[in-house]
């Protein structure tokens, strides 16, 4: 069966499935729950794991679920624009960005409200998008520069986070961890900074034809009447605002915003109709998947979710090139 | 530009390069927390006495001068071949998974052996960046080895790994020394550390400048190159392999250092142009050269104490990146 | 119908004069064929006026007003350009291809009305591509291929289509396939055709109008009878040739004789 044929048969699979890993994570941690007392309790039929569900695990797996999708969706945009198989969000310096600034934190004002920390990252991220935009400028946002120009920009800000980490070692624990990425203590109050991301949905939804034709080549996309330039540094914007909401509630998880949307395309093909959709799906599974193992393979023990991405994704991903090959 | 203009601007560019390279290495010496004047350096090179000096500049400065130098130009040269084998311009070492397998193998051995003298952690390092390259040179594979599927596999491997090591650091409160090497110093080497990289590198430098047409040529694209009677595969194993021996010793010397073997290619083709045989050695040039400024720099940024040169790399060479970037070409659109 | 003319149009890239003070008004119903030497500026031509470069000096007026004044999905509406080596996705079928073409035409949110379906309808037929408008990109050949770019331009729906060297990688019978292609939208669907050729005698014989390019400035325009000169070859081209009547079309035929080296005697 080809598989790109069948394009809404695949988001009914991957949102099936979703919402099954959604219930199971639900039962999964410390104190473990089975699916039935899950149920009884989202129902209301029954008090017995309550607070347990309300207040930790729920909150928790929405945020696995939105930040997910938003690095996916991120990354889909940004591989859309900058043409190129290896960008993502990491890689062109926004999660650096916010990573610098957060640490900065971290380390100069440890007294700092819980509230700091994130909005710290969403600045870094909007100060590498806004250097973004202003060195590219004179070049035409030609995505060749962008990429590159990001490359350099985060370097800078890694030399920064390794200078914080050098030169407060003591700090080094945190600091790593919250760079790590991890779901770790986040709940209600972190679904705040996520809000951003769902008012962008409709955006996202307007400018998805419009990435399609910047595919066409930019000669084209001006033939049609599309202001190219007006057109990639929004959703340069777009792509940013997602990482920073993202690194901001959970840290820097690399992952998924580079490997999603290659599992997208494989699937559904490349038209950002169908493949920003099915990323953001993707990207969902994933992180909810890897912070459920992270939870509950060794409990009480909690590994980062953004270590578990890493493990379980590159080998599954390297599969799939594996794969791909011997298919052709 | 006309031919003979662009020319003679590029052997004036080199002749740039090697005199500040020279004069780098020459200050790098005489710099310090004892500083030593030119001429005493000058001296003590070429007619050494037993002096407190030539000791200083024989047995801590130079060497680590020296390896500067040399790292700096292997880690250029195996971004540059690094680049033009994934055809892709984000690539870098990093990306053949050179750095997170010795970076994982240090961590390792420094958890499981912990009285294990440096010298020796060197060679575990190395044995690390190798399996990187292997595996990921192996899963790319099954097939061709396309560019797209090597700079994929390679960012795969590296994130893996580095997870994994990252994991381990975390999970493991005496791991957190191996921090300081993570972010790669050339502090505190010597000449052993040299002899342990020298043949490594003029080694993998002498057979990427021999590499330089048919890599050239395999930038061409695989059909081109192909039609020009090029082996493709076997270029870009052979190149593959230069920069496993370039990349991994380097980092097993020093440590991972950063940005180098990303950012000098692309700054050596802004100014030579885009034949790798001008850009691999141009890269090597201006890779030894900024990692020398870098140390120097690295000793004074936190007087007295020294930073991490890999800091320092970053900082520097960046913004002259960017300012390059900037001055590009301006065309009305 | 849709105006295009330029005014003492200049184009300089760095200090290189590209496009030297050119006046051109663009005959509307008829094909105009840009004929030139290799860097004589007629790409350069031809992307100006479908604003996808911004002049120097002088300017472009589409229907009388400055064209870079014009939104650039006004512009859309009234002209189409066919890029020289377009990129798409491997896996984008002709049909959604073809959608593209009415792009310019759709708001942030609308859906594609019964209008539309009948428009890409309309020129997948006109193009004979209607068979193919499942297959992808990739699995079509090269004359096929530029047809099905060209089912999008018509279905942007212009008066004015704009082509860059459309022939230039195609073998013969999918050149000429192409060329009747647009000889037929000229003639029956009324589109006025611009395009950039390589092929001398091509040229000569599909053009209502020809434009001979050198060195940045016009060399000469008009029918083709009036400009395909045993001269004109020889100047704009460095090409010795005799010129003779095509025994199929009578357009004019050019024959070449040798290269043509200006300061030697014949």
């Amino acid at each position: 069966m080809n598989v790109k044929k069948h394009p809404y048969s695949i988001l009914s699979v991957l949102l099936l499935i979703l919402v099954m890993m959604a219930f199971i994570s639900l039962g999964v941690g410390a104190v473990y729950t089975s699916p039935v007392e899950v149920f009884t309790n989202l129902i209301g039929k029954s008090q017995s794991n309550h607070f347990i569900l309300f207040n930790y695990r729920i909150p928790r797996m929405l945020l696995a679920v939105i930040v997910g999708a938003s690095l996916a969706v991120s990354g889909a945009i940004l591989q859309g624009i900058l043409k190129n198989p290896l960008a993502s969000p990491d890689v062109i310096g926004v999660t650096k960005g916010s990573g610098l600034f957060a640490v900065a934190v971290l380390i100069i004002f440890p007294g700092a409200s819980m509230v700091a920390l994130p909005f710290s990252a969403f600045l870094g991220a909007a100060v590498i998008a806004i250097a973004l935009m202003l060195f590219s400028y004179t070049q035409g946002t030609k995505t060749h520069s962008l990429a590159l120009i990001g490359v350099a920009l985060g370097a800078i800000c890694q030399a920064g986070i390794q200078y914080f980490m050098i030169k407060f070692p003591d700090n080094v624990n945190t600091t790593l961890l919250w760079l790590t990425g991890s779901l770790w203590g986040r709940g209600w109050n972190e679904m705040w900074f996520l809000i951003p991301c769902l008012v962008l949905i409709p955006l996202i939804i307007i400018f998805t034809s419009k990435l399609d034709i910047l595919n066409l080549g930019d000669e084209m996309a001006v033939g049609l009447g599309e202001r190219i330039k007006y057109v990639r540094y929004t959703l340069l914007s777009i792509s940013v605002i997602l990482t920073g909401a993202s690194v901001a509630v959970v840290g820097s998880i690399g992952f998924i915003g580079l490997i999603s949307p290659h599992v997208g395309r494989r699937l559904v093909g490349s038209r950002s109709k169908f493949l920003l959709p099915v990323s953001a799906l993707i990207g969902a599974l994933f992180l909810l998947l890897a912070d459920t193992v992270g939870r509950g393979i060794v409990p009480p023990i909690e590994i980062p979710a953004g270590i578990v991405t890493a493990i379980i994704g590159a080998p599954y991903f390297l599969y799939l090139l594996r794969r791909e090959q011997k298919n052709k | 530009m006309n031919i003979k203009k662009q020319r003679t601007s590029r052997y004036i560019i080199g002749f740039i390069g090697v005199f500040l390279l020279i004069a780098g290495i020459f200050i790098h010496v005489s710099v310090g927390s004892s500083s030593i004047s030119i001429t005493d350096v000058i001296r003590a090179l070429f007619h050494p006495d037993n002096s407190k000096q030539t000791t200083i500049i024989q047995t801590l400065r130079l060497p680590r001068a020296v390896l500067a130098a040399l790292i700096g130009a292997s880690l250029a040269v195996a971004g540059a071949l690094m680049q033009a084998i994934t055809r892709n311009s984000l690539a870098s070492p990093q990306v053949f998974g050179v750095n997170a397998g010795a970076s994982l193998a240090i961590v390792v051995a420094t958890i499981l052996f912990p009285e294990l003298h440096s010298k020796t952690t060197v060679y575990f390092a190395f044995l690390g960046s190798a399996l990187g390259g292997i595996t990921v040179y192996l899963f790319a594979a099954g097939g061709k080895v396309t560019h797209i599927k090597l700079a994929l596999a390679g960012m795969a491997v590296h994130l893996f790994l580095s997870s994994f090591t990252q994991g381990v650091i975390v999970l493991n409160e005496d791991a957190t020394d191996v921090l300081y090497w993570l972010v790669g110093s050339i502090n505190g080497k010597n000449w052993s550390h040299v002899l342990v990289l020298l043949p490594w590198s003029v080694f993998g430098l002498l057979a990427a400048f021999i590499m330089g047409r048919s890599i050239s040529i395999l930038v061409l694209g695989e059909n081109m190159a192909t039609g020009l009677g090029e082996k493709v595969q076997w270029i870009r194993l052979v190149a593959g392999v230069i920069v496993i021996i370039l990349a991994g010793s380097s980092v097993a010397v020093a440590g991972p250092i950063g940005f180098i073997g990303l950012m000098i290619p692309h700054i050596a083709r802004k100014l030579v142009g885009g034949d790798y045989q001008r850009i691999l050695p141009f890269s090597a040039l201006l890779g030894g050269i900024l990692l020398v400024y870098a140390d120097i720099l690295s000793r004074f940024i936190a007087y007295p104490f020294e930073s991490p040169v890999g800091i320092v790399t970053a900082l520097i060479g960046a913004p002259f990146f960017l300012y390059l970037a900037r001055k590009g070409r301006k065309i009305k659109q | 119908m849709t105006k295009l003319t330029a005014e003492k149009l200049s184009i300089s890239y760095d200090s290189t004069s590209i496009i030297n003070n050119i006046d051109l008004h663009i005959p509307e119903g008829k094909i105009s064929i840009i004929i030139g030497s290799n860097g004589c500026g007629k790409s350069t031509i031809l992307r100006s006026l479908a604003r996808l470069l911004k002049p120097t000096q002088g300017c472009i007026y589409l229907n009388g007003k400055d064209i870079h004044q014009h939104s650039s999905k006004e512009v859309a509406k009234q002209l189409a350009i066919l890029p020289q080596s377009p990129e798409a996705p491997e896996d984008l079928t002709v049909k959604e291809l073809c959608y593209y073409g009415r792009h310019p035409h759709k708001g942030l949110f609308a859906r594609y009305s019964t209008e539309d379906h009948k428009i890409v309808s309309d020129a997948l037929q006109s193009t004979k591509m209607e068979y193919l408008s499942d297959r992808t990109l990739d699995a079509l050949s090269g004359g096929q291929r530029q047809r099905a770019w060209i089912a999008m331009a018509l279905a942007q729906g212009t008066d004015l289509l704009l082509l860059d060297e459309p022939t230039t990688y195609l073998d013969l019978a999918h050149q000429i396939e192409v060329l009747e292609l647009l000889s037929n939208l000229n003639k029956q669907q009324n589109r006025t055709i611009v395009m950039v050729l390589h092929d001398l005698n091509q040229a000569a014989r599909y053009a209502d109008h020809l434009i001979s390019i050198s060195s940045g400035k016009i060399y000469t325009e008009g029918s083709p009878k009036q400009v395909f000169t045993e001269e004109m070859i020889e100047e704009v081209f460095g090409l010795s040739c005799k010129i003779i009547d095509n025994p199929v079309d009578h357009s004019p035929l050019c024959i070449p004789t040798g290269i043509y080296k200006k300061n030697s005697s014949k």
